[in-house]
C-alpha cells in the first residue's frame, strides 16, 4: 500500500518535472523562433505600422514589400550570382577534399604525417594573416572583380581543413578488402577510389556538399573584398548595399533578408539530420 | 626469392607514395601556393610600409612599433575585442551548455527542439544583423517592446542597446545567443555518449542531481567544452562582420573592433605593411590564448579511454 503510494506520487513528480521542462523549452524555442516570425510580420508592414508601437500584427498584409525589395536591387541577378558561386565552390571542394582525404586515410606517402598536423593547425590561424597577401596577389593578377579569388581556392583545399578531416574519418572506417579485391582485379588506385570507395562515400560528400552550400552561400568577407563591381555582387553582399542605400526601411529589409534566407532555411529542413550528425561529427572527433 | 619479393614489395610501396601524393596534390599546392607562401608574404609585409602601388619599402619593426606606443586606435579596439571575448565566451558556454543539458532529460520531441534551436545557424551573418539591427531598435525593436511593461513598472529609461556606448558590444555578444545552438548539438552528441551505467552505479551510492551533473556529467564533457570554447575564443578575436553591418563601429567607436580597424587598414586605406603587421600581433594573441588552453588542457579535460578525442 504504502510502497504503491510511493511509486505513485514519484510517478507525479515526474509529470510535473517534465511539464516544467517542456515548458521551459518552449520558452526558449521561443526566443530562437520569434525573431524569424517577426521578421515575417515586419516585411509584412506599412512604412506607418512598422513605427507604430501599438499594433503588433500589421493593420494590412502588404505583399507588395516584398516586390519592391526585390526590385530596388538587382535581385535575381544577385541570386545567379550567388547561386553560380556556391555550385562551382561544392565541386571544388568536393573534388579536392575527396582526393586529400583519401590519400590522409588509406595510402602511404611521404610527408602525410605532418602535412595532416598542419592541415589541422590552419583552422587555428585567423584568416586576416592570409587574406591580405592573397588580395595584394589577386589584384597585381587582374582577378579582383572576378569569381576566380572565391571558387578557385576550394578546388585547392584552402579553407577545406574540416571537410578533409570528415572525409579521411569515413574513408578510414572503409573495409580494406574493398580495396584489396579491387587490386585483384587489377585495377590502380584511381579506379579502386573512384568505383569501389567514392561511390560509398556519397553520404558524407553529401554533407560536405551541404555545409560547403551553407558557408559559401551566406558569405560575406571573401565577396566583400574581391567583388566591387554592383553587377557581379553576391546575395549577401547585395544585402548589404540594400541596407546603406534603404536605411530605416526595416519592412523592405526584412522582406529582403527573408527571400535570400530560403535556400539556405529550406535545404537545412530537407537535410537537417545528415547536417546535425555532420556537426557533431566534426565537432566531438576534432 | 625473398630478394625478389622485397622488390616488389618496394616498388608496390612506391606506386603508392607515387598515388597518394597525386591524390594530396591539389591539396598540397593549395596549401603552398594559396597558403603557405602568403602566410610568410605576410609576415614580409608587416615589416614594410606597403600601399601596392609602389613597392614595398623595409622598415623593420617600426609598424610594430608605432602600433604599440602611437597609434590612437590600436589598444581601444583591442579592449573592445577583449571585452567582447569576455562577454561573449562564457555567455555562450553557459547558454549552450544549460540548453544540452535540458535537452537530455530524454524529453519527447527531443529532435524538433534541437532542428529549431539550431536554424538560427542557417541564416547568413548579413540577414541576421540586418534582423537583430530592427530587434535592438529603441523605440520601435521587438526587444525595446517586449521589456516595455518592465521599464515602465521601474520607472526606467529604455535600454538603448547598440546605440549606446555602454550597451553596444553587451548587445552584440546578445546576438551571439541567437546562434548557440551549433555548440548545443556538439555537447548534446557527447551528452547522449555518455554510458549509461555510470549514472546507475552513481543512483546506487545516492549521488544526488548535483553531484551527477558536476562528477559525471561536466568531466566527461569537458572534451567538447574545450573544443567550443577554444573555436569560439579564436573566432571572437576575429569579430568584425556585426559591427562593419549593424554599427560601423560606433557609438563613440564602442564597437570598433580590432578586426574593423584591421579591414579599414587594409582594404580602406590601402596600407597592406601596417595591416598585416596587425594580422600578425592577431595571430600571435590568438596562438598564445590557444597554447595557455592547451598546456591547461591536461588538467581539466577528461578523455575516456579508447577516445583519442
Amino acid at each position: 500500500m504504502k510502497k504503491g503510494k510511493k511509486l505513485r506520487s514519484r510517478k507525479r513528480t515526474r509529470l510535473i518535472q517534465s511539464i516544467i521542462i517542456h515548458i521551459v523549452l518552449l520558452g526558449l524555442g521561443l526566443f530562437f523562433v520569434f525573431p524569424l516570425v517577426w521578421m515575417f510580420i515586419t516585411a509584412l508592414k506599412s512604412p506607418n505600422d512598422m513605427v507604430n508601437v501599438a499594433s503588433f500584427f500589421p493593420k494590412e498584409l502588404i505583399w507588395e514589400n516584398f516586390k519592391t525589395a526585390l526590385t530596388r536591387i538587382p535581385f535575381t541577378r544577385y541570386f545567379g550570382n550567388s547561386l553560380f558561386i556556391t555550385a562551382a565552390c561544392i565541386v571544388g571542394t568536393i573534388f579536392s577534399s575527396s582526393l586529400a582525404a583519401y590519400a590522409f586515410a588509406k595510402l602511404k606517402w611521404p610527408g602525410k604525417g605532418p602535412l595532416f598536423v598542419v592541415m589541422l593547425a590552419l583552422m587555428m590561424i585567423p584568416a586576416q594573416v592570409i587574406q591580405i597577401p592573397m588580395f595584394v596577389m589577386y589584384s597585381k593578377l587582374n582577378l579582383l572583380n572576378t569569381y576566380v579569388p572565391l571558387i578557385v581556392p576550394c578546388f585547392f583545399g584552402v579553407g577545406c581543413s574540416m571537410y578533409i578531416f570528415l572525409l579521411r574519418q569515413f574513408f578510414q572506417g572503409v573495409p580494406k578488402e574493398i580495396s584489396e579485391s579491387g587490386r585483384i582485379d587489377g585495377a590502380g588506385y584511381f579506379r579502386i577510389f573512384w568505383s569501389l570507395v567514392l561511390p560509398l562515400a556519397k553520404p558524407a560528400m553529401l554533407t560536405v556538399g551541404l555545409f560547403t552550400f551553407m558557408f559559401t552561400w551566406n558569405d560575406f568577407f571573401a565577396p566583400l573584398i574581391y567583388v566591387t563591381d554592383p553587377k557581379k555582387l553576391t546575395l549577401a553582399v547585395g544585402l548589404r548595399t540594400f541596407q546603406t542605400q534603404y536605411t530605416a526601411q526595416y519592412n523592405l529589409m526584412m522582406a529582403a533578408a527573408l527571400v535570400a534566407m530560403i535556400p539556405t532555411v529550406l535545404l537545412f529542413f530537407l537535410a537537417q539530420k545528415k547536417f546535425i550528425e555532420g556537426i557533431t561529427f566534426s565537432g566531438i572527433k576534432g | 626469392m625473398k630478394n625478389i619479393a622485397k622488390k616488389q614489395k618496394q616498388r608496390k610501396l612506391n606506386a603508392e607514395a607515387r598515388a597518394g601524393l597525386l591524390f594530396a596534390s591539389p591539396f598540397i599546392i593549395g596549401l603552398v601556393v594559396l597558403t603557405a607562401f602568403p602566410f610568410l608574404a605576410s609576415l614580409y609585409f608587416s615589416f614594410t610600409n606597403y600601399n601596392m602601388k609602389s613597392a614595398p619599402t623595409f622598415l623593420g619593426l617600426k609598424n610594430y612599433i608605432i602600433m604599440f606606443t602611437n597609434d590612437s586606435l590600436f589598444w581601444p579596439s583591442m579592449w573592445n575585442t577583449f571585452v567582447h571575448v569576455l562577454i561573449s565566451v562564457p555567455l555562450n558556454l553557459v547558454f549552450s551548455l544549460m540548453l544540452a543539458l535540458l535537452l537530455n532529460n530524454r524529453v519527447k520531441g527531443i529532435n524538433i527542439y534541437r532542428t529549431v534551436y539550431y536554424l538560427p545557424n542557417v541564416v547568413s551573418m548579413v540577414a541576421m544583423s540586418l534582423l537583430w539591427l530592427w530587434m535592438f531598435q529603441p523605440g520601435f525593436g521587438l526587444i525595446n517592446q517586449f521589456l516595455g511593461p518592465i521599464y515602465r513598472l521601474l520607472g526606467a529609461e529604455p535600454i538603448g542597446w547598440l546605440s549606446d556606448p555602454s550597451t553596444s558590444k553587451l548587445s552584440i555578444a546578445l546576438m551571439g545567443l541567437w546562434t548557440c545552438g551549433g555548440s548545443m548539438v556538439i555537447y548534446l552528441a557527447q551528452l547522449q555518449d555518455i554510458p549509461k551505467d555510470l549514472y546507475e552505479s552513481a543512483d546506487i551510492d545516492g549521488a544526488g542531481m548535483w553531484s551527477r551533473l558536476f562528477k559525471i556529467t561536466l568531466p566527461l564533457m569537458t572534451p567538447s567544452i574545450f573544443y567550443n570554447v577554444v573555436m569560439s575564443i579564436i573566432s571572437g578575436f576575429q569579430v568584425f562582420m556585426q559591427a562593419f553591418i549593424m554599427t560601423n563601429g560606433g557609438p563613440a567607436r564602442s564597437t570598433y573592433y580590432y578586426g574593423y580597424y584591421l579591414y579599414d587598414k587594409a582594404f580602406k586605406d590601402g596600407q597592406m605593411g601596417y595591416a598585416s603587421a596587425m594580422a600578425w600581433i592577431l595571430l600571435i594573441i590568438t596562438l598564445i590564448v590557444t597554447m595557455i588552453f592547451f598546456a591547461f588542457s591536461k588538467k581539466w579535460v577528461f578523455y575516456m579511454s579508447g577516445e583519442n578525442g
